[in-house]
């Protein structure tokens, strides 16, 4: 006891230490959103002379920011739902049955963590589908652009999940579809949560997808805000700095939800115990 | 695998695809905008009831900071009127090329692109025969400026219309106060520079603000001076074109190169040009730290808006002094704007670039544009103040096109010849192996071009 | 049972999409890495193995960008590892406000790279920047650095920054990996009296090895795909110094060069192919035992 007393504070000052390098950067970015734009034209950490919330509502109002953030939402969820429910379905059928074929095909699978887009021949490929300049042709590529590395995390976490379950719900009577969506998956709430999280902030910072498929400005998003602001308005990191907090706060605040609920699902998991 | 199984994947298939199409037709029917160039046939209805206002849209690709503000505006002014609405696709520079490329080569072009004008790039980077509209016997032909509508020129046809500032040339801005405290006066050649710029730095500021770190300004120093090279070895840039002689070769190169790096190994750069960035330039120039820096005629202006209790009045121009260069270099070649050869609204894209052009929105385009002092079509009153007509007037009458235009392959290696020249100045490089690399980018790019002069 | 249990099209619907919107684009590409796609050409024609020719025979310093990603890769692999477990075993428990700090270190992950960019340019400036100006108040101003432009510094200021930006990525993976270690081995243990250290060796160690092995592979594969930390940083510069893989591919691409760029990518896929292979086959070794 008196050894982990001992400890306690060394790791409590490495974890603020550790914190503070994490946060400094971003701080920056805080503290410069709120200044006027000779303030802020370099970015350092002079406090500000007033609070400007100002900065806010013009970036929302030249960055057309609610409707791309609307976008931005839409394709991000969505393409992160469906690649949850496919990639589990996927992973679960791998994991549990490891035939040689099946094995080839998990690996077929994740080597697409490692194929680089190539742009100008998934242009055909979008044509081919009708999905270019739709939406849902952005939903679609967005979440194939993720499941290579879903299935890859969630096959790991498959493979701790008992498959005495599998036997229980058979023998229970459950065909594969109740047997995976109520007993299965709702066990795999921890991974799935992180693999959702994961697959919200990649897409999320995704900008290029949109820019070779999609032919109007409305259908873009919010990132690429972040890029014309750049262009436009370079003197003026104020705006810069507000604008890419606006952008980063979803993708925070989806985190910190989700972060609860690998805790809930930690405690949930003491099935096993 | 049974039949049945087979159907039930084709079913959740198709349910999947149903529900993902679902929410993308929904996406479109909220934004009413998006209709016509998706939907043609929706566009075209309300047309006849209302012939006046259209209710169309053109889709407008084109590269960060090649719109400004102020054409944004009068593209709202121009849908007021005629119900014509642009929807401007601004892309990241760095991708603009590639994006453009895909969409043209798998025939999802916009109606308007934006790209930079050059004679040697119309053909083989945009395929404009095949892309572009002919815009030939458009009215603002006749009065664009003919150097620039040259650029825009493909076998005697005109493809693109370009709205940019002719004053736009690089040149020396230097600060006055701190030329007059030193009792100096502007170098008329690269000795008075370098005398200048030893006074400078022994009185504790930096002669030149460089900023290296964006990778691209420091490559001006070299093919800006095309006109003082032609000058220097006439014909040289014709036989470079045709390939009848090699950068390798030249003195007149090397000779620009080995007294840029004499600039930067005598510390007349600083310390800090490796970090420098272009976005601190007004700032820097500003804080007098800096004697002088490489940029156009507006710095001045810039510099008072964007650092409070600064003067304009304070900074003047010369060009830049290596060769001993005192002529004026100009760059034709601009962010231009074509017409989709595949739009299904070439008309209206033609009436918004008439709608531009009309001598009084050019006027507007151009008193909203900070960066701009003049622009390249007549009637529109420029900008300059004493200073910038003192320098035209000075240095206007010998003027021409600079390398990257001139010459062919220059320009898109901009970035490689960047690198070499940051080797050069951690002495990794020579200037010669600048040159050679230069030559060897160049015949790489004939050579996929399949160019008869390099067989 | 096992067919009836878990059957193909589970599999099917993933695979489907996975084939449809990234297998084929990719085909079609590498059988374009044999072409003479360039950007001035109208038409492409199949020119066989001209392009890796090029490649293989040209003076071009290649070997240097390869031995830059090999560099990146391993160096990116140990921190983002070693850091990644300290911190995910330190806010998995024992300490304060262990919800906030897994925010406070995860934040990095959630910023575009662009913005990266900025940011740390501004904090490496060697005269306004944030960390000369604090090594100057604190009086140590012989340390420094030129951090993006020194030849000696800038490569290992990247990698600060990747680490910087991915260890909370890791820490995430390995946490959820800790977080799946049921309790009772952990109880049994202390029943036995074993000491910390002890537990961390003969039970989260082993335990956490799939999650380990799956933070190793996705650390590879980025490592070896590393561009635009390189590119938004310094772009290969100062002179060529920090160049790696794909830098030397943008500019095949920005030359019109496409058959070559498309060439690198296809030698590069085989490498990230090969290594996965083995990777993944050592990581279904190590979960059998």
């Amino acid at each position: 006891m008196a050894n982990k007393f001992m400890k306690n504070p060394i790791q409590n000052i490495a974890i603020w230490i550790i914190s503070i390098i994490a946060i400094v950067p971003i701080l920056l970015i805080v503290i410069n959103a709120f200044k006027s734009a000779p303030e802020a034209s370099s970015m350092n950490f002079n406090l500000p002379s007033e609070l400007r919330f100002g900065n806010f509502s013009t970036v929302i109002e030249k960055g057309k920011l609610v409707h791309s953030f609307l976008n931005s939402i839409t394709y991000s969820s969505l393409s992160s739902l469906f690649c949850i429910l496919f990639s589990a379905m996927a992973a679960y059928v791998l994991s549990r049955n490891k035939t040689r074929f099946n094995r080839f095909i998990y690996f077929f699978m994740i080597m697409g963590i490692a194929l680089p887009v190539n742009y100008f021949t998934l242009i055909d490929v979008m044509k081919w589908t009708e999905l270019i300049n739709t939406k849902a042709g952005i939903i679609v590529l967005y979440m194939v652009t993720q499941i290579p590395f879903s299935v890859f995390i969630l096959y790991g976490f498959i493979g701790g999940v008992p498959k005495e379950l599998d036997e229980a719900g058979v023998i229970d009577g459950c065909g594969p579809k109740r047997l995976f969506f109520s007993v299965i998956f709702p066990m795999l709430q921890p991974a799935a949560v992180t693999v959702f999280i994961l697959s919200f902030l990649n897409t999320w910072n995704e900008f290029l997808l949109p820019l070779y498929y999609l032919n109007s400005a409305n259908k873009w998003p919010m990132t690429l805000a972040v890029y014309n602001f750049f262009g436009q308005f370079q003197q003026s990191w104020n705006l810069v700095s507000a604008d890419i907090i606006l952008t980063i706060l979803p993708v925070i605040i989806i985190y910190l939800l989700g972060q609860r609920f690998i805790i809930s699902g930690m405690t949930s998991g003491s099935v096993k115990g | 695998m049974g039949m049945k199984k087979m159907l039930s994947v084709i079913t959740v298939l198709g349910l999947v695809c149903g529900v993902l199409s679902a929410c993308g037709n929904s996406g479109n029917n909220n934004s009413p905008q998006d209709t016509a160039s998706a939907a043609p046939t929706q566009a075209s209805a309300p047309a006849s009831e209302a012939p006046v206002k259209k209710n169309i849209t053109l889709s407008y690709l084109a590269s960060q900071d090649w719109i400004k503000d102020s054409e944004m505006k009068l593209a709202e002014k121009f849908e007021e009127q005629t119900g014509i609405h642009i929807d401007y696709q601004i892309v990241p520079s760095d991708q603009y090329f590639n994006v453009l490329k895909a969409k043209l080569a798998a025939g999802e072009a916009p109606d308007i692109f934006g790209g930079q004008s050059g004679k040697f790039d119309l053909g083989p980077l945009y395929d404009v025969e095949n892309n572009a509209v002919d815009l030939s016997n458009e009215e603002w032909v006749k009065r664009e400026d003919p150097l620039f509508v040259e650029q825009a020129t493909l076998n005697s046809k005109v493809y693109a219309l370009t709205v940019w500032d002719p004053s736009a040339s690089w040149v020396i801005v230097y600060n006055k106060k701190i030329f007059e405290g030193l009792g100096l006066s502007i170098p008329k050649s690269y000795e008075e520079f370098l005398k200048a710029c030893e006074a400078i730095k022994a009185s504790g500021v930096t002669p030149i603000y460089e900023p290296i770190s964006d990778g691209w300004h420091h490559v001006l120093w070299f093919p800006e001076l095309g006109v003082r090279y032609e000058e220097q070895d006439p014909g040289l840039s014709d036989k470079l074109i045709k390939n009848e002689a090699k950068f390798e070769d030249s003195a007149v190169l090397e000779q620009s190169l080995s007294q840029f790096n004499e600039l930067m190994q005598k510390g007349y750069l600083g310390d800090n040009a490796f970090s420098n960035t272009y976005a601190d330039t007004e700032k820097n120039m500003a804080g007098g730290k800096y004697a002088m820096t490489v940029y156009s005629i507006g710095l001045p202006a810039q510099i008072e808006t964007a650092v409070p209790g600064s003067s304009a009045a304070d900074y003047g121009f010369f060009p830049i002094p290596l060769n001993d260069n005192q002529d004026l270099n100009v760059n034709p070649a601009a962010p231009s704007k074509f017409i989709s050869s595949t739009s299904k609204h070439i008309d209206e894209a033609k009436q918004y670039f008439a709608y531009l052009t009309q001598t009084e929105n050019l006027q507007f385009f151009l008193d909203n544009e900070p960066k701009f002092t003049a622009l390249n079509f007549p009637g529109v009153k420029a900008k300059y103040n004493e200073e910038q007509a003192a320098f035209f007037d000075t240095y206007g009458k010998k003027t021409g096109t600079v390398y990257q235009t001139a010459i062919n392959y220059l320009n898109p290696q901009w970035m490689d010849i960047g690198k070499d020249m940051s080797a050069m100045f951690g002495k990794q490089m020579t200037p010669k192996d600048i040159l050679k690399n230069i030559d060897k980018r160049r015949e790489q790019q004939a050579k996929t071009a399949a160019d008869p002069n390099w067989k | 049972m096992t067919r009836r249990t878990y059957p193909f099209y589970f599999i099917a619907i993933a695979l489907a999409f996975y084939i449809i919107f990234t297998v084929v684009p990719s085909l079609m590409g590498i059988y374009l890495s044999f072409t003479d796609w360039n950007s001035y050409a109208k038409a492409i024609h199949f020119i066989g193995f001209d392009n890796f020719k090029t490649i293989f025979s040209s003076d071009e310093n290649y070997l240097h960008g390869i031995k830059n990603t090999v560099i990146f890769t391993i160096s990116t692999i140990i921190l983002k590892t070693v850091i990644g477990l300290l911190l995910a075993v330190l806010v998995n428990k024992g300490i304060k406000l262990q919800s906030f700090h897994r925010v406070i270190i995860f934040m990095p992950a959630i910023i575009p790279m662009l913005v990266v960019g900025i940011i740390f340019k501004s904090i490496f400036h060697p005269e306004t920047g944030l960390i000369n100006e604090a090594l100057r108040a604190i009086g140590l101003s012989q340390w420094t650095q030129h951090w993006l432009t020194d030849i000696d510094w800038a490569f290992k200021s990247i990698i600060a920054v990747d680490v910087w930006k991915g260890v909370g990525y890791i820490m995430v993976i390995l946490l959820a990996g800790l977080q799946a270690i049921s309790h009772t081995y952990y109880e049994a243990a202390d029943i036995d009296g074993a000491g910390a250290f002890k537990k961390f060796r003969f039970i989260t160690v082993p335990l956490l090895m799939p999650a380990l092995m799956v933070t190793t592979v996705l650390n590879l594969l980025y490592g070896l795909k590393i561009f635009d930390t390189v590119y938004v940083l310094t772009n290969g510069g100062p002179g060529y110094a920090t160049d790696v893989v794909y830098t030397q591919v943008f500019s095949q691409f920005s030359l019109g060069s496409y058959g070559v760029g498309t060439a690198l990518i296809t030698i590069l896929f085989i490498i990230m192919t090969l290594l996965g292979y083995f990777a993944v086959k050592l990581m279904s070794r190590e979960e059998q035992h």
